[in-house]
C-alpha cells in the first residue's frame, strides 16, 4: 500500500519540481501577507498558468502557496494586528502585543516554526491515512458515490456554519452550473442557449477565478486603507537557528495543536480558522499563566499557527480519496487535479499513484521549507510586502486574472464568463452567501448526476436501489446526521442560554 | 460612501434590503429557466428540475424570512450594506469592461500597459515613478513569459492585425 509512496519520491526530488515547490511557498508567503488576498485565490490565479506544466510541477507550486499562504497570513496578524487570512485571526491575540513590545520577530519566527511543525504532521497524517482510504473507497459502487457526493455538499453547507439557507442556495446553484452543456447520455443541450463555447460546460477555472480571485481584486481597489506599518522596520530579528532552542518549551502545545489542526482538517466544511481558535483555546486552559495570554505570550502564536497549518493536507484527505474538498482551497485544489485530467477519488490512488503520492511528498517538502524561506532573513524580507500598494496590485491581478482565463481556450468568451461570475460572486461575497457549496456542487453536481443515473440504470429504474446496499444505508444515516447535528446543536445551545438566563 | 442610504432607521433601506432583492432575483431567474426543462427527455430534465425547484423554493424561503424580519423588527431591522462605496465599485466595473473590451479592440499588451497605470492612479496611487516601473516590470515580465518562453498568444495588437 505505502510502496508506491516510496516509488513517488524521485520523480519529486527532480530540480523541477523542488523549484516549483520553492517558488509556490515564496508566492504563498507573499499572498498570505497580503490582507485581502488568499490561498484560494492565488491558487485560483495560477491554475490557468499551470496548463503546459507537467502534473506535478503544478501541483508542486499548490502545494507551497498553500502551505506558505498559511504561514503568510501570519505576518500582517503580527505587526498591523490585520490577519492576512482569515486562519490567521488567533496568531494576532498575541503576536500583536509582542510586535507592541518589540519582539514581533520572535513572534513570527515562533510562528514559522510552529507553521512549518503543523504543515509536516499534516503531511504525514495525510501520506498514512489517504492511501487505505482510497482503498475502502474503491469498493464503492455508483449507488454509494452518488450518496458520498451528496454527502459532501450537505456537510459544507450544514457544518460550514452561518446561513443554512444561504448554503443550499449556493450548493443547488454550483450543482446547476455544473448540468450545462450536452447530457452526454442522451445528447440533449441544457442551457447553452445556441452558444457552442457552452456544450463542454462550464470549465470549473473560469468560476473559480471569477468566484475567487476577481472580488479581492474589487477589494484592493474598493477599500480605502492604509497600514500603519511602522513595527515592519523593527523587527529585530536574530537567526532562526538561534531562536530555534528556545521555542523547544512548546512542544507539548505543538503537539497539541497539530492534533486539533488535523482532526478539523479532515472534517469536511470546518477550517483553517476553526483549527485556530480550539487550538488556542485548549492551550490557554492547559497553560500554568493564562493571565499573560492576550498580552504577548509566544505560546498562543504557536498553538494557533501549528493548528491552522495543520490543517492544510489533512483537509486533502476526504478530497483526495472521496473527491470531497473540505475547504475552499481544498475545492480549488481539486480543480487543479480536474484540469490536469486527474479525477479526484479512489481510482486517483490507482491510475495516477505517482502523481497523487508525489503530491503528499510535497506538502511535507513544502512545510520543511518554510523554515529555510520564511526564517529570519526572509521573515525581513516578507513583511515588506505589506508595503505594496494596494490599488496597483489591484490592477494587476485584474490583468493576471484575464490572462489565465483567456489562455484556458483563448477566447473571449472565458473571459465574459469569468467577469459573470466574477459579480455573482462578488454580491454573494458581500450578501454572505457561502462561496465553497458553489464550487463543491460544480465539482460533485455531474458526478452525482452520473452516478444516480447509472445507478438507476443498473437498478431498472427502481429507486429503492439507492437504499439497498448496507454501505448506501450508512452514508444516508450519515447525511441526515450532518442535516440533523446544527439543529440539535442548536436547540441544546438555545436551552442552554435560557437556563442561564433564569439561574 | 453614501451613509444616508445605510441609515439603519432610514425607510429607503428597509425597501431596498439586499436579501429580498436577491430572493426575487433567484425565483425569477430559477423560474425562467425551469420552463425550459419542459422539452428536456425525463433523465435529462430530472436534476436540472430537482435543482432550480429547490432554488425557487429556498429563494421563497429568502424574501419570506426577509418580510417576517421587518415586519418583527421593524424601524430597527439593518439589512447587510453590500457597498462600502457604491460609486467607487461602478468605477472598478466601469474600468474592467473597458479593460476586457480594450483588450478585444486594441490588442492585450497595449490595453494591459495603458490600464495598470490609470486604474493604480486612479484608485489612489499617485507615485508616478512607481506606477511606470511596475508596468514596465509587468507587461514586460507577461511578454516575456508568455511570447518567448511559452509561445502563448494573447489578443492581438490592432497595429499588428
Amino acid at each position: 500500500m505505502y510502496g508506491n509512496l516510496i516509488d513517488a519520491l524521485p520523480a519529486v526530488l527532480s530540480l523541477g519540481n523542488i523549484f516549483a515547490v520553492v517558488i509556490g511557498v515564496i508566492a504563498g508567503i507573499c499572498v498570505g501577507a497580503l490582507p485581502g488576498l488568499s490561498a484560494t485565490m492565488a491558487i485560483s490565479v495560477l491554475i490557468p498558468f499551470t496548463f503546459g506544466m507537467d502534473p506535478l510541477v503544478a501541483l508542486g507550486m499548490m502545494a507551497g502557496i498553500y502551505n506558505g499562504a498559511m504561514y503568510g497570513g501570519s505576518i500582517p496578524a503580527v505587526l498591523l494586528r490585520i490577519p492576512g487570512t482569515p486562519a490567521a485571526v488567533a496568531t494576532s491575540f498575541d503576536g500583536y502585543p509582542m510586535a507592541q513590545q518589540g519582539r514581533g520577530g520572535y513572534a513570527l519566527q515562533v510562528a514559522v516554526v510552529s507553521s512549518a511543525l503543523g504543515g509536516i504532521a499534516s503531511a504525514l497524517v495525510l501520506m498514512l491515512l489517504a492511501p487505505p482510504l482510497a482503498k475502502v473507497t474503491l469498493l464503492f459502487g455508483p449507488t454509494e458515490i452518488f450518496w458520498v457526493a451528496v454527502f459532501g455538499m450537505s456537510a459544507i453547507v450544514f457544518l460550514l456554519g452561518g446561513d443554512i439557507i444561504k448554503g443550499l442556495i449556493s450548493a443547488a446553484f454550483g450543482v446547476f452550473v455544473s448540468l450545462i452543456g450536452v447530457d452526454t447520455i442522451t445528447g440533449y443541450e441544457r442551457y447553452t442557449f445556441g452558444h457552442l463555447e457552452l456544450l463542454d460546460g462550464i470549465n470549473i477555472v473560469v468560476l473559480l477565478v471569477g468566484l475567487y480571485a476577481l472580488p479581492p481584486a474589487i477589494g484592493l481597489l474598493e477599500e480605502v486603507r492604509d497600514f500603519d506599518t511602522q513595527n515592519t522596520g523593527r523587527l529585530n530579528t536574530t537567526s532562526i537557528w538561534k531562536a530555534i532552542p528556545s521555542m523547544l518549551k512548546y512542544w507539548k502545545t505543538w503537539l497539541r495543536s497539530s492534533v486539533i489542526g488535523v482532526f478539523v482538517g479532515i472534517l469536511p466544511g470546518a477550517g483553517g480558522s476553526m483549527a485556530a481558535f480550539l487550538s488556542y483555546n485548549e492551550a490557554r486552559r492547559a497553560s500554568k499563566n493564562p493571565e499573560d495570554w492576550g498580552k504577548g505570550e509566544p505560546e498562543g502564536v504557536a498553538a494557533s499557527e501549528t493548528s491552522n497549518n495543520a490543517d492544510t493536507a489533512a483537509a486533502l484527505i476526504p478530497a483526495l480519496t472521496l473527491g470531497i474538498p473540505g475547504t475552499a482551497v481544498a475545492a480549488v485544489m481539486l480543480g487543479g487535479l480536474l484540469i490536469h485530467g486527474l479525477q479526484p477519488g479512489p481510482m486517483l490512488f490507482r491510475d495516477n499513484p505517482e502523481i497523487v503520492f508525489g503530491f503528499m511528498w510535497q506538502f511535507l517538502f513544502a512545510a520543511i521549507l518554510l523554515i529555510f524561506l520564511g526564517g529570519a532573513l526572509a521573515t525581513n524580507s516578507f513583511a515588506q510586502v505589506l508595503r505594496l500598494p494596494r490599488p496597483l496590485l489591484g490592477a494587476i491581478i485584474i490583468a493576471l486574472v484575464f490572462i489565465g482565463v483567456y489562455s484556458i481556450n483563448n477566447r473571449m468568451f472565458d473571459v465574459y464568463l469569468m467577469l459573470g461570475f466574477g459579480l455573482i460572486g462578488y454580491f454573494m461575497d458581500k450578501l454572505k452567501f457561502p462561496l465553497p457549496p458553489v464550487v463543491l456542487g460544480l465539482i460533485l453536481g455531474g458526478f452525482a448526476e452520473q452516478n444516480l443515473r447509472l445507478a438507476l440504470r443498473i437498478g431498472g429504474g427502481d429507486w429503492s436501489i439507492l437504499a439497498s446496499s448496507p454501505t448506501a444505508k450508512v452514508l444516508i444515516a450519515m447525511v441526515l446526521l450532518v442535516i440533523v447535528s446544527p439543529i440539535i446543536s442548536r436547540r441544546l445551545r438555545a436551552r442552554k442560554a435560557s437556563k442561564k438566563v433564569a439561574a | 460612501m453614501n451613509h444616508e442610504s445605510n441609515a439603519p432607521s432610514s425607510p429607503r433601506s428597509r425597501r431596498l434590503d439586499p436579501d429580498l432583492i436577491a430572493g426575487i432575483v433567484i425565483v425569477l431567474a430559477a423560474g425562467a429557466l425551469l420552463l425550459r426543462t419542459a422539452g428536456m427527455p425525463a433523465m435529462t430534465a430530472l436534476l436540472p428540475v430537482s435543482m432550480l425547484s429547490l432554488l425557487v423554493l429556498l429563494g421563497i424561503f429568502l424574501i419570506a424570512r426577509c418580510l417576517i424580519r421587518l415586519k418583527r423588527q421593524g424601524e430597527t431591522y439593518v439589512p447587510i450594506q453590500v457597498f462600502d462605496n457604491a460609486r467607487r465599485f461602478l468605477g472598478i466595473a466601469a474600468s474592467i469592461v473597458l479593460y476586457v473590451v480594450g483588450v478585444a479592440l486594441l490588442g492585450f499588451y497595449t490595453t494591459t500597459a495603458v490600464m495598470i497605470p490609470v486604474v493604480a492612479w486612479c484608485f489612489g496611487y499617485r507615485s508616478l515613478k512607481g506606477l511606470l516601473l511596475a508596468d514596465l516590470i509587468f507587461t514586460g515580465g507577461i511578454a516575456i513569459i508568455f511570447v518567448l518562453l511559452m509561445g502563448q498568444e494573447l489578443p492581438i495588437e490592432f497595429f499588428l492585425r
